[in-house]
């Protein structure tokens, strides 16, 4: 059997061009309006002499490029596991409210958006979420929604992501 | 400050890793000497009289990979994987962070050895202030006279670039990571070829995990000997061992191959805070295994604990108290899986979303046996049939984890109550 080929990474050997600066440039245009579209992906190939295809595989791939469209505020949420023991999930269900987004969605006014992530690297004092870059950890997130989380059942427009048990949903 | 800071302690005589954050050793101390006297084989000679291993979780010799690299026609690579994906480690992000010329010495210790002009780092996306860190201290070494043409007099040039990732788990495995370094799918491919020979653009390049090549630069100062000298003899030198939350004391500690975990859990970890009792040891991150409590006079060191059913990795050490109820730690398990399986190969992933379907089923009291009698047959495949170490990792921290709450997941299938 002969040696696997990799087309895309051949194509970048004879380019002389290392596609390390594509997933900045992908990044880049999804600042614009939260989302790389079928325009940035043939421009983006194109500035890197890819076919368009290559550049919607890795767009397709990544968490932050495929789990939809981002708000003007984005904030991640760690799944890990040291975070799932120390909550239960109960700090995902919090930040739904807080935020009045669901985990993965975007509020329709595109003003925030909530991703989930496995894992932030705060494991010490678990839960963390990023808002932004910025990182806040600890059981309150470090009173970045105040000292006080909005409860259980509140008025919050996901009041109602409660799983049937009494106990909030854990995206899985 | 919202985030607290990571607390880490080293906890041996002789701070490896971390000899910079709590020995007092400044980075580039042996670099400009070394690139400067030309002295290539004193590096490669050291590092394999330490026995350094990979650190990321393979734990294959460090000298070893050079010499493959080095021995393959330019242009070569070397690469620093900065892709701490398992959850329950952050001693990655520590390195990048608070030491990142120490890492940025070893990179270039190590593109030395394999005769590399370009060395690269990939750090996750999700550890924005690693990668600022990264960046500023390449730019700062290339100030110093560190990176650049002609490095301290000498013939050699060397440069770095760091890229940041995009959200992908399985990038951490070299190929994968080679992938999202090129900008592609971060999917891995089949090996051999491995990347020592075919590696970035398809080069031969030297793949080292940020914290093999923080312990580069102590060993090329103070001997291969010295450092060969700590740990275990069949598994030599230090390691930085994560504790999570849970934990009386959670953070960061350097220790010595061969201590038993009951020193990381009990002594250094002081068990757990009240008013929480311990009930499984999750080791290794989601690659790894669980162990019960009686389980902890093993030692820290990869074989005993593979034997145990709970790989090494990159030894987290993530407290599972008794509060948490076994179904949710088996969907937990699987829902990382079939999240993360990067779906390059079928028994991955279709096996994971399969046990994540199985697992949904222990809620039906009736099916709740046979859900636990239909996890043997679906762990075999992954375990023998998956193309990388995520399926094969997944499926046997799910064996251990079945085993580890054998009790509570049978009987909630007797009585139907399904785990919760």
């Amino acid at each position: 059997m002969g040696e696997p080929r990799e087309a895309f990474v051949e194509l970048q050997d004879r380019l002389r061009r290392p596609g390390t600066g594509m997933l900045d440039r992908l990044r880049q245009a999804q600042v614009k309006d939260g989302r790389i579209d079928a325009e940035d992906l043939e421009r983006v190939a194109g500035g890197f002499g890819w076919p368009v295809a290559a550049v919607t595989g890795s767009v397709t791939y990544y968490a932050d490029f495929a789990e939809g469209r981002r708000g003007r505020r984005h904030v991640r949420v760690c799944e890990g596991t040291s975070c799932f023991v120390s909550s239960r999930g109960e700090h995902i269900a919090r930040l739904e409210r807080a935020l009045g987004v669901r985990l993965g969605d975007r509020a329709a006014d595109g003003s925030v958006s909530l991703q989930g992530t496995r894992c932030l690297g705060y494991c010490y004092d678990s839960p963390a979420v990023l808002d932004g870059e910025l990182p806040a950890s600890g059981e309150t997130l470090g009173g970045l929604f105040g000292d006080r989380w909005p409860r259980s059942g509140g008025r919050g427009p996901v009041g109602s992501s409660r799983g049937r048990c009494g106990r909030p949903t854990y995206r899985t | 400050m919202r985030a607290a800071d990571i607390p880490y302690v080293s906890a041996v005589d002789q701070p490896v890793v971390l000899a910079g954050l709590v020995g007092g050793e400044e980075p580039w101390a042996v670099w400009p000497s070394v690139v400067a006297a030309g002295a290539r084989e004193k590096v490669m000679s050291e590092i394999a009289a330490s026995g350094l291993r990979g650190r990321g979780g393979a734990g294959f010799p460090v000298a070893k990979k050079w010499s493959m690299t080095a021995s393959e026609p330019a242009p070569r690579y070397v690469v620093g994987n900065g892709d701490e994906g398992d959850p329950g480690s952050y001693g990655d992000r520590l390195l990048m962070e608070r030491d990142p010329h120490r890492i940025l010495e070893g990179l270039a210790l190590a593109g030395f050895a394999v005769g590399a002009r370009h060395g690269l780092i990939l750090v996750r996306s999700e550890y924005p202030a690693a990668a600022d860190r990264l960046r500023a201290a390449v730019v700062q070494a290339r100030e110093a006279g560190h990176l650049g043409e002609r490095v301290h007099g000498s013939p050699v040039d060397f440069d770095v670039e760091i890229v940041v990732g995009a959200g992908s788990y399985v990038a951490g495995e070299e190929t994968a990571l080679l992938h999202a370094l090129a900008g592609l799918r971060a999917a891995v491919r089949a090996r051999p070829p491995y990347p020592t020979s075919h590696g970035l653009l398809g080069h031969p390049t030297a793949v080292n995990n940020v914290e093999t090549l923080a312990a580069v630069p102590w060993i090329v100062r103070h001997g291969g000997a010295a450092y060969a000298r700590l740990g275990h003899p069949d598994e030599p030198g230090t390691k930085l061992v994560c504790l999570s939350q849970r934990f009386r004391r959670p953070g960061v500690y350097e220790v010595e191959f061969g201590v038993p975990l009951r020193h990381l859990v009990e002594e250094l970890g002081g068990g757990l805070r009240e008013p929480y009792r311990l009930r499984a040891v999750q080791v290794g991150g989601p690659l790894g295994g669980f162990l019960t409590p009686d389980q902890l006079d093993l030692p820290l060191l990869s074989e005993p604990l593979a034997e145990a059913g709970a790989a090494l990795g990159h030894a987290s050490l993530v407290a599972v108290d008794s509060t948490v109820p076994a179904a949710a730690i088996l969907r937990h398990a699987w829902a990382f899986g079939a999240a993360e399986s990067c779906g390059a190969c079928t028994p991955c992933r279709v096996g994971t979303r399969r046990g994540l379907e199985l697992v949904e089923r222990l809620r039906e009291p009736e099916r709740a046996g046979a859900v636990l009698a239909d996890h043997e047959p679906l762990i075999e495949v992954l375990t023998v049939a998956s193309l990388c170490a995520f399926g094969r990792g997944v499926s046997c921290a799910v064996r251990s984890l079945l085993r580890v709450y054998s009790d509570e997941l049978h009987q909630a299938a007797l009585t139907g109550k399904g785990g919760e």
